[in-house]
């Protein structure tokens, strides 16, 4: 009698203490994967903020070199530079997931990857080019007087 | 293990506070260049004195009440563009009136 109390407090003891640590590692895996799922969106952000980050600072290189006219079409822009400028016939668009530089004769110049939509519009003579990506975006201005 | 899990919520929150903060600073440095860039070339009009510019669309508003204040100062003289984070300054332009000349 007395030892079979025993062995049963023993075994829901061992019960309890199982239960419990389950419960703990649920509960531990649970954070540890929603952990892991913000960090990957963190990082995704963080290459998406990248990317239009560089590709503004691409875009004012290009836009704000030469140009003598530029004309905007829907989300396309053209652009005219100086005669003496190699290609100076250039569209900007975007093509599939990337926004390009389109030369004349067919040579692409890769702004960036990764785009969703792109958004041009304008106010005056300052043209605003809006890109998404996936979860975030971003909208800077380009002033294009000539 | 509550400690861990307090430790993971805790990292998140600040991560995600971070990540905010860190994209509504770039906006908001874009926006102020767009207010800059409206200025210049006359796509926008302002009143001589102090006006404030609005964070959604490109105008003039009310003095924005969160952390991000976008300021117009006119005179005479002189345009400047000042944008406001969490009540320090954090970037001007200054252009010289109808001329068209930019400092900075």
């Amino acid at each position: 009698m007395y030892s079979g109390m025993k062995r049963g407090t023993a075994l829901s003891d061992f019960l309890a203490y199982m239960m419990f640590s389950l419960m703990a590692v649920i509960l531990a895996m649970r954070v540890y994967i929603f952990s892991v799922e913000d960090y990957k969106e963190l990082l995704q952000f963080l290459k998406y903020t990248d990317y239009a980050y560089h590709a503004f600072e691409v875009l004012k290189t290009g836009l704000y070199n030469n140009v003598e006219a530029t004309a905007l079409s829907g989300n396309t822009l053209q652009i005219e530079k100086s005669v003496y400028v190699p290609g100076n016939k250039i569209v900007l668009t975007k093509r599939d997931s990337r926004l390009l530089f389109v030369f004349e004769g067919g040579q692409v110049q890769e702004i960036c990857h990764g785009v969703v939509d792109v958004r041009m519009r304008k106010i005056g003579d300052i043209v605003f080019i809006r890109l998404y990506f996936p979860g975030v975006s971003y909208e800077r201005g380009f002033y294009l007087a000539k | 293990m509550l400690l861990v899990g307090l430790t993971f919520a805790e990292e998140r929150a600040v991560l995600k506070v971070k990540q905010i903060e860190m994209k509504a600073l770039l906006d908001f440095d874009y926006k102020l260049e767009g207010y800059y860039l409206l200025l210049l070339s006359g796509g926008l009009m302002i009143d001589e004195g102090v006006s404030y510019g609005s964070l959604e669309e490109y105008e003039v508003s009310e003095k924005p009440q969160g952390e991000f204040v976008i300021e117009f100062q006119k005179d005479t003289e002189r345009v400047e563009i000042v944008g406001y984070y969490a009540g320090e300054e954090r970037q001007r332009y200054v252009f010289r009136n109808e001329t068209g000349y930019s400092a900075e």
